[in-house]
């Protein structure tokens, strides 16, 4: 049995150091998740904690098949999107009220140069529409017809937000490149 | 999944990533895991209380002075007949105003384009959870979108992380997994404890507020925390009144004042026995049941009454509540609830003339009786009721798709008719004589129950529960104590708020 294995069956048996062991290995992996899907520490720490109050929650249905992390990760993501949906702050913004037609498709593929935190910025000073669905599509790896589903719009709305939120994305990462390259150069 | 470099890069940046959450994270973490434990065991223990108050209700009428005695009656009636057969707005205060930062938070954001960019990035030294203070924040104890009366739950500066992601945004600073942003300079981490300084960072020359969609440009030296103008905040007022109609049917059935009868549901054994042949006793040297002596006389006696059994009872009317707190509510209403109840009655004839002269010879003393007891048919008693019930609602469930209330209370109703028989133990006769019931009962009840739909316009409670009128049905000039009782399901359909 492994140390996780474990680990949960403490956890369902309600032993609150358990509890507190595996809160303690998955909050900031899974706080960065939160944090990707608003737009405040403190709304990604609330998605945290409901996430956390649900993982204990439903800890004896998870079977010792999958990854314990990926798991936990799924919850948090769903957690995060219930948030997004309830909380009124989010509701306007996550409208998906089209704005014409399909985007062009931007075959740019450009370097990441960056920090994870400073892309996450970037990805959250997108409109929550956008915000979520480049979030789903391209980190969690949803397929459009999935994020329509889940979030109840059409694939081709999904599909035209996301490629909105990548073109927007690659500008901010291309023109902070040329700035961190411009700073670069004026320090030499 | 996207096959592309770019998301590539994306997920292996991201996959790095680590966010130290604040200390107060895992304490509220643990106290709502308490609390769900905790609501676990309300539900097991739910039953047992919900007897234990019914029964501690009953008891506490009981002990009243004057509650228990009730005379063994000698009937009078009046009338005999041989029975044949229930966003209003408000202002904050002005300490509740939200910073600049905080009102980009806040309002929809519009789709951002290129030219916007140069913007974006003076935002950025005012990025997301700079500052908390003021905003309406989500109710930490599980509901969301609960205004907090402006009460700031986080500031800026409280916590190390919110430091530690504006200093990793001023100094382009790496952030490795799992450890603290380092630190450029010590007196930057310092001055963001600080909003009006946090502002003056250099590279913070221009903050952009956008508010309902246009950009407004601000100058540093213009916004510190003291002279930034405070905007009104809509806060909507939590809806403390509530109201709709209800209806509900369930079994009702008359108590002999012990409460035994609410669990008897044999009523036919039970009036077998009443009608159990008659015994003779040798000793007195009579028939048990049929006959009694008085004096130097014996008098055939009339059957036991026959046994009043439960059936089914409907109730409508409307409901309003107000709430007290976010677990208490108050809550009446006033409804039609029409108790029944059904009995076997006959055709009785008996005479009293199976008297004797005991003063005569043993085999004088063979008793003689004459009657016939002739089973009629089912008599249905129907108690017409205004009831006003006044009690409280516990919200013992606090989730915002099945919400659980227990409710206790107690009940004031008005018997506006009734067409229910009494028995004459002498003249074995069922009658009716509506003088001999109170017209003023009170009574508790109790229940739980859980909201269905909530939140949507068509939502409605629904829950089994229970009532005891302990109040006399009769007045003491009837024969004995008798308590209506009632058990069924209650529907409540939320018609409005405010």
């Amino acid at each position: 049995m492994t140390d996780y294995q474990q680990l949960v069956k403490d956890c369902i048996k309600g032993r609150s150091a358990a509890q507190q062991k595996l809160y303690d290995s998955f909050a900031e992996q899974m706080l960065a998740i939160c944090y990707r899907y608003t737009k405040s520490l403190a709304d990604a720490e609330d998605v945290l904690q409901e996430g956390f109050v649900k993982v204990f929650k439903y800890l004896h249905q998870f079977r010792n098949e999958g990854e314990l992390g990926g798991w936990i990760r799924r919850i948090m993501v769903n957690t995060a999107i219930n948030y997004l949906k309830q909380n009124s702050k989010y509701q306007y913004d996550l409208s998906f009220t089209e704005m014409g037609g399909l985007h062009p498709v931007s075959d740019d593929n450009p370097q990441v140069q960056m920090q994870a935190k400073e892309l996450a910025n970037l990805v959250r000073q997108l409109p929550t529409g956008y915000q979520t669905v480049f979030n789903m599509h391209a980190i969690e790896g949803y397929t459009h017809v999935e994020i329509g589903e889940i979030l109840g719009i059409n694939e081709g709305t999904s599909r035209s937000q996301y490629m909105r939120a990548r073109n927007l994305l690659i500008t901010w990462i291309e023109k902070h490149s040329s700035e961190l390259k411009r700073e670069q150069y004026a320090g030499k | 999944m996207p096959e592309n470099d770019f998301e590539k890069q994306v997920q292996r940046l991201f996959d790095e990533l680590r966010i130290k959450p604040s200390e107060n994270v895992w304490p509220l973490v643990q106290n709502r895991v308490k609390r769900d434990k905790h609501r676990r065991r309300i539900f097991l223990w739910l039953p047992a209380a919900l007897v234990a108050l019914v029964a501690g209700g009953y008891w506490a009428i009981q002990s009243l002075p004057g509650a228990a005695a009730i005379s063994e009656h000698s009937s009078t009636a009046t009338k005999q007949t041989t029975a044949s057969s229930s966003g209003e707005t408000a202002t904050t205060p002005s300490d509740a105003s939200p910073s600049a930062s905080d009102i980009a938070e806040t309002m929809p954001t519009p789709p951002i384009y290129a030219k916007d960019i140069s913007k974006q990035e003076s935002r950025r030294a005012s990025a997301d959870g700079s500052n908390q203070a003021g905003r309406p924040v989500p109710d930490r104890a599980g509901g969301y979108g609960a205004p907090t009366g402006g009460k700031p739950i986080r500031r800026a500066g409280e916590d190390g992380s919110i430091a530690d992601e504006k200093t990793a945004l001023f100094n382009n600073t790496a952030y490795e997994a799992g450890k603290p942003a380092p630190l450029a300079s010590p007196d930057k981490h310092s001055n963001h404890n600080n909003m009006g300084k946090a502002y003056q960072q250099p590279e913070a020359a221009l903050q952009t507020v956008a508010m309902r969609g246009l950009p407004i440009l601000y100058s540093p030296q213009a916004l510190n925390a003291s002279s930034v103008a405070a905007p009104l905040v809509q806060v909507a007022r939590p809806r403390l009144w509530e109201w709709g109609i209800s209806a509900g049917g369930g079994i009702s059935g008359i108590d002999k004042g012990s409460l035994s009868d609410i669990f008897r549901f044999d009523p036919i054994a039970e009036r077998s026995d009443a009608l159990a042949s008659p015994s003779f006793d040798a000793v007195s040297g009579y028939y048990n049941q049929f006959l009694a002596p008085q004096g130097n006389t014996m008098y055939a006696v009339a059957p036991p009454a026959s046994v009043v059994k439960q059936d089914f009872s409907w109730h409508a009317g409307a409901f309003i509540k107000r709430k007290l707190n976010e677990k208490f509510s108050l809550s009446s209403g006033l409804s039609y609830h029409q108790y029944t109840t059904n009995r076997l009655v006959g055709d009785v004839n008996y005479q009293n003339t199976a008297s004797l002269n005991l003063s005569g010879s043993t085999n004088n003393r063979v008793p003689r009786y004459s009657g016939t007891y002739r089973i009629g048919g089912q008599y249905t008693s129907r108690y017409h009721f205004i009831e006003m019930p006044l009690g409280l609602d516990w919200k013992v469930v606090n989730s915002k798709k099945l919400p659980v209330y227990i409710h206790a209370g107690l009940q004031f109703s008005y018997l506006i008719a009734t067409n229910a028989l009494h028995y004459d133990r002498k003249s074995g006769m069922y009658y009716e004589d509506r003088d001999m019931f109170k017209r003023f009962q009170t009574g508790i009840y109790a229940g739980i129950s859980t909201r269905v739909f909530s939140g949507k316009p068509y939502a409605f409670n629904i829950g089994p529960m229970a009532s005891y009128h302990t109040s006399n049905l009769t007045k003491p000039v009837a024969d004995k104590r008798q308590n209506l009782v009632y058990a069924g399901m209650k529907l409540q359909w939320v018609m409005g708020s405010r």
